[in-house]
């Protein structure tokens, strides 16, 4: 049996995983997806690198792209006083790039060529972002429209997956099936797994997500989550909280969802 | 089995990692020559740098494969690459009804989705029951939308981790592989120079520096010629061990370049002409030769359909330099007349977008080899070439190492 004299994790807030949580050296809009096609950053978020690179993956049907999470010197070194439009940020974003990318390789493959689906890289570098203007290729009514799309998209998927997994959170006192994966798969075949408490076949975290991956557009993406909401009549804490976390009201078509009239753990109780 | 002097039709110096240490030591006994071949090798891996016309000096007495022979430049010739397409997807159906079954090799990528979609357009719903897809994991996450929409339950699918060309003949199956696409657009290796321009751009001096970032945008422009950026393509060439590898890999190709039956213009063209005349054996042959155990790799290329090894594919690429068919400005309007080809079919605007070209046999190589019926020696990583009876030539063999390293000896920089 391994010997562990120095027990580092005993030290909780030291260690290398610090400097991928960006808000814990004071680094605003670290978490960042980048487009080595578009090569510029088409989404920043504050809060949690892991929903973000979950959001790339669910991106990539729609676009290859990498995530990082900025150091707190990366830049760009543009002073406050020129206002927040010569900021990085959410909006400001698809106009920096990343000033050296001769070394951004996955198995020697440069990024631009390497892989469907992201990676998370951190960038410690200094002034490792720069200014390059808006996307030559896609300077014109067609491509803006375009990059227009893939932004809103882009955010779309973060906020529903900060939603959904709040709301799955929240709310799933049945999330069992998660800890089947830790035991032998021959179970399932005798003893029914069940995703979450929502009655859904996949569970409405897995629902969601397909949705996200597969849907083309915002529209549509919100009809295909509004049915799956339907499709779990029993849960009106979920979708409230889905729903609140998106900053949306729900659609009347969730509003009016009326229970199944299945036996609630209470009504037995 | 080699011997000294004999004519060849392929070669490859491949830094594989089972070679690697071999490639280092013999680069410390060669001449300036052989160390450039071997500097290649590593710098642009593997070198199976071949001029399919020109001037173009390569240590071993190797000829061009008639079969991947260039065609005659047409400066005249007007059909498009929906056109070609289309007409390719034709010459399927004309030996689908003749009784042939197809397997096409799917990616997911531009390439390959071209050639689904011409066969989708062009065959009958009878006559795609004659095709089967291969796929893996990887090609139904890049391009998820048409593996739902076209490919999920309406056609017989193999899992392409298992099956190489062999298998697939010996199934009953003309494998149709989509190899050359890049060939016909240009080349990875301009994709990421341009990607990586403004580093490169800053190692040079001040003066070299400001003028070339003026020219940041201008890499795909007809009216910029590829000389001006010659202190960018040394740079960018540059060998971790041999300082003057950039310039002479740069000025051997700018002398092939001279020979181009065709105007070369533009960076773009730079590249693109680099891959269709110094790569295109390799990407024509290199399926038959590393992915295939147990053929003649002649009888495995004879029964391949290689989708763009076709003289109108060839005379559309050589008339399409400079008008933005190939690329707009950057990566993402890559292969831009094959976008337009698949987006008039399905309608993706994502695809057609944002799409990338990814490495599918590159480092991503999703293969599972099963070796166990293939002798150590004879395995893939072994392979080092061809001679002209088509016969795979084994770095395990002594005489195949003798003939690797006295034409290495003797190869010089004569450029």
């Amino acid at each position: 049996m391994a010997v562990i004299t120095d027990r580092p994790w005993t030290h909780v807030n030291q260690g290398t995983h610090s400097g991928y949580y960006s808000l814990s050296y004071g680094r605003q809009n670290g978490n960042v997806i980048f487009s080595p096609g578009i090569d510029r950053f088409i989404l920043v978020d504050n809060y949690d690198i892991w929903t973000v690179f979950e959001t790339a993956k669910l991106l990539s049907s729609k676009i290859p792209c990498q995530v990082y999470v900025l150091g707190a010197d990366s830049g760009p070194s543009v002073p406050a006083k020129w206002g927040p439009r010569h900021q990085f940020n959410s909006k400001t974003c698809i106009e920096y790039t990343f000033a050296n990318k001769s070394n951004m390789k996955i198995l020697g493959s440069s990024i631009i060529t390497a892989r469907q689906t992201p990676l998370l890289t951190p960038i410690k570098v200094p002034n490792a972002i720069i200014h390059e203007g808006f996307p030559i290729d896609y300077d014109n009514e067609q491509g803006r429209a375009m990059i227009e799309k893939l932004q809103d998209y882009a955010r779309f998927t973060l906020r529903a997956l900060y939603a959904i997994k709040f709301a799955d959170a929240y709310n799933n006192v049945k999330p069992a099936s998660e800890m089947m994966d830790y035991f032998d798969p021959n179970l399932g075949k005798v003893i029914r797994n069940s995703p979450d408490h929502t009655y859904s076949e996949y569970g409405m975290l897995r629902t969601v997500k397909t949705i996200l991956y597969h849907a083309d557009t915002v529209e549509t993406a919100l009809d295909q989550i509004a049915q799956a909401m339907q499709d779990a009549p029993d849960q009106p804490m979920l979708r409230n909280k889905f729903y609140e976390i998106l900053g949306i009201e729900p659609p009347e078509s969730v509003a009016n969802i009326k229970f199944s009239g299945r036996a609630s753990p209470w009504a037995i109780a | 089995m080699l011997e000294i002097g004999e004519r060849i039709y392929f070669s490859s110096i491949s830094y594989n990692n089972r070679y690697n240490n071999y490639w280092d030591h013999l680069r410390e006994r060669v001449p300036d020559g052989g160390k450039f071949a071997i500097d290649l090798g590593l710098r642009i891996n593997p070198n199976r740098f071949i001029g399919r016309v020109g001037t173009w000096s390569i240590p071993f007495p190797q000829d061009i494969m008639p079969e991947y022979a260039m065609p005659v430049y047409d400066p005249n010739f007007k059909k498009t690459f929906s056109e070609v397409s289309d007409e390719q997807a034709l010459k399927v159906k004309a030996g689908i009804q003749q009784g042939k079954q197809y397997a096409v090799m799917f990616s997911g990528g531009i390439d390959s989705t071209v050639i689904m979609v011409a066969l989708l357009k062009n065959l009958t719903q009878e006559e795609l029951k004659s095709i089967v897809v291969l796929a893996s994991q990887h090609t139904i996450i890049e391009h998820p939308a048409f593996w739902k929409t076209y490919i999920d339950g309406k056609f017989k699918v193999i899992d392409s981790i298992t099956m190489k060309y062999d298998a697939l003949i010996a199934l009953g199956y003309i494998p149709i592989t989509g190899d050359l696409g890049d060939n016909m657009f240009g080349t990875l290796a301009g994709l990421n120079l341009f990607f990586t321009y403004r580093a490169l751009v800053k190692k040079l001096p001040q003066e070299k520096a400001e003028a070339l970032f003026k020219l940041k945008d201008a890499v795909t422009d007809d009216n910029t010629h590829w000389s001006n950026y010659t202190d960018i393509l040394i740079q960018y060439f540059q060998h971790p061990k041999n300082p003057d590898f950039g310039r002479q890999l740069h000025e051997k190709i700018a002398r092939n370049i001279q020979d181009a039956p065709m105007p070369i213009h533009s960076l773009q063209d730079y590249f693109w002409w680099e891959m269709f005349n110094l790569k295109y054996t390799n990407c024509a042959s290199r399926g038959s030769i590393y992915l295939n155990d147990t053929m003649n790799p002649k009888d495995c290329a004879d029964r391949t359909l290689n989708w763009y090894n076709d003289a109108d594919y060839q005379r559309w690429s050589m008339v399409n330099n400079g008008t933005g068919e190939k690329i707009h400005k950057t990566a993402s309007t890559y292969k831009w007349a094959a976008r337009q080809y698949i987006y008039d079919f399905d309608k993706n605007d994502w695809y057609f977008h944002f799409k990338l070209k990814i490495e599918s046999l590159g480092p991503g190589l999703s293969l599972h080899q099963d070796l166990s019926k293939v002798p150590d020696p004879k395995r893939p990583i072994h392979r080092f070439g061809l001679n002209k009876r088509y016969e795979i030539q084994y770095m395990t063999e002594p005489s195949v190492i003798q003939y690797i390293e006295h034409h290495l000896g003797e190869f010089r920089v004569d450029w």
